[in-house]
């Protein structure tokens, strides 16, 4: 059971950098957002910053012995 | 039909074909090693749970289509999805193994034939489908019950999952050995590129985002996903060869 419910939770986080950038990147543009930043460059600067993350965790993975 | 709810059926069905046939080679493993009545019944007990989550869960988000909803749906969807792709180009670069349905299958038959039987009901068998079925089955119906909080609703992303269901039992039930020779890798990847699409187009929404064309955004964030997993690609396919070419 306890094994059933770790691989459950592995679902959504087995990269904890990557997790946690997919959480920052939104509430970062949610508050710029609030703070007057325009809608489309929000829309971009969410884009750019999820694709950077991802990138980042695939050099990371390439580059980590 | 628009662009989304195909991509909601679409994002569905490539998502229960691969978990589906993961599931199957570990119950088809089950079975001719055990007997086939016990892991049958786990399938059916298991599928029925999802179906029931999927019954309840489904129709409540379908219903409580709030701007919440869709951001915490987004967020949801772009951690599992990023998840995804992160795997699949790892393993499109030769970083990371690709799985092997064959080898998956002996591993699984070994560890049923190893387990010591008792007599009467098979509660290994009957443990071990239900769990695998389970497991594979709950990305699946996490995934059903996500789009199912978008616009397209429930019927395209459940339609998906259940021909996915019927195409690989169908297969299973011809061939009797594992679907190895599925591309299992590249529909993982498309499964990841379009869930990363759904997800940054909930997200965004969420968060009060404009995106340009409007739902026709969900097609170009898909394409906009796939030019950046190929370029990832061929950035750590290049580096693995440069390293395997050192001294």
């Amino acid at each position: 059971m306890k094994n059933l419910a770790r691989r459950l939770a592995a679902l959504f986080i087995d990269n904890r950098l990557l997790a946690a950038s997919a959480l920052i990147w939104p509430a970062l543009c949610a508050g710029l957002r609030a703070a007057g930043l325009n809608p489309t460059a929000t829309a971009v600067l969410l884009v750019a910053g999820l694709a950077a993350s991802l990138a980042a965790s695939i050099w990371r993975a390439i580059t980590t012995p | 039909m628009t662009s989304l709810t195909l991509q909601a059926a679409a994002a569905a069905f490539l998502a229960a074909f691969v978990e589906f046939v993961e599931a199957l080679t570990v119950i088809l493993a089950l079975g001719a090693t055990r007997g086939w009545r016990a892991p049958l019944a786990g399938v059916a007990a298991s599928l029925a749970v999802l179906v029931l989550v999927a019954a309840v869960f489904g129709p409540a988000l379908e219903a409580w289509n709030t701007a919440w909803l869709r951001l915490t749906v987004g967020l949801l969807v772009l951690l599992f999805g990023l998840r995804w792709l992160r795997k699949a180009i790892l393993r499109a670069a030769g970083v990371l193994k690709l799985r092997d349905e064959n080898l998956a299958f002996d591993r699984a038959s070994a560890a049923a034939a190893a387990s010591p039987r008792t007599p009467g009901w098979d509660w290994t068998g009957f443990a071990g489908a239900f769990q695998v079925t389970l497991l594979e089955g709950s990305e699946v119906g996490f995934i059903v019950i996500a789009m199912a909080a978008g616009p397209a609703g429930l019927r395209p992303p459940a339609s998906g999952a259940l021909l996915a269901l019927a195409v690989v039992v169908a297969l299973g039930l011809v061939l009797h050995r594992p679907l190895s020779r599925i591309p299992e890798n590249s529909l993982k990847l498309a499964v990841g590129i379009l869930l990363c699409a759904f997800g940054t187009f909930w997200t965004g929404e969420g968060i009060g985002a404009a995106w340009l064309g409007g739902d026709l955004a969900l097609l170009l964030l898909s394409l906009l996903w796939a030019a950046v997993a190929g370029a990832l690609i061929a950035l750590a396919s290049a580096r693995r060869l440069n390293a395997a070419a050192r001294p």
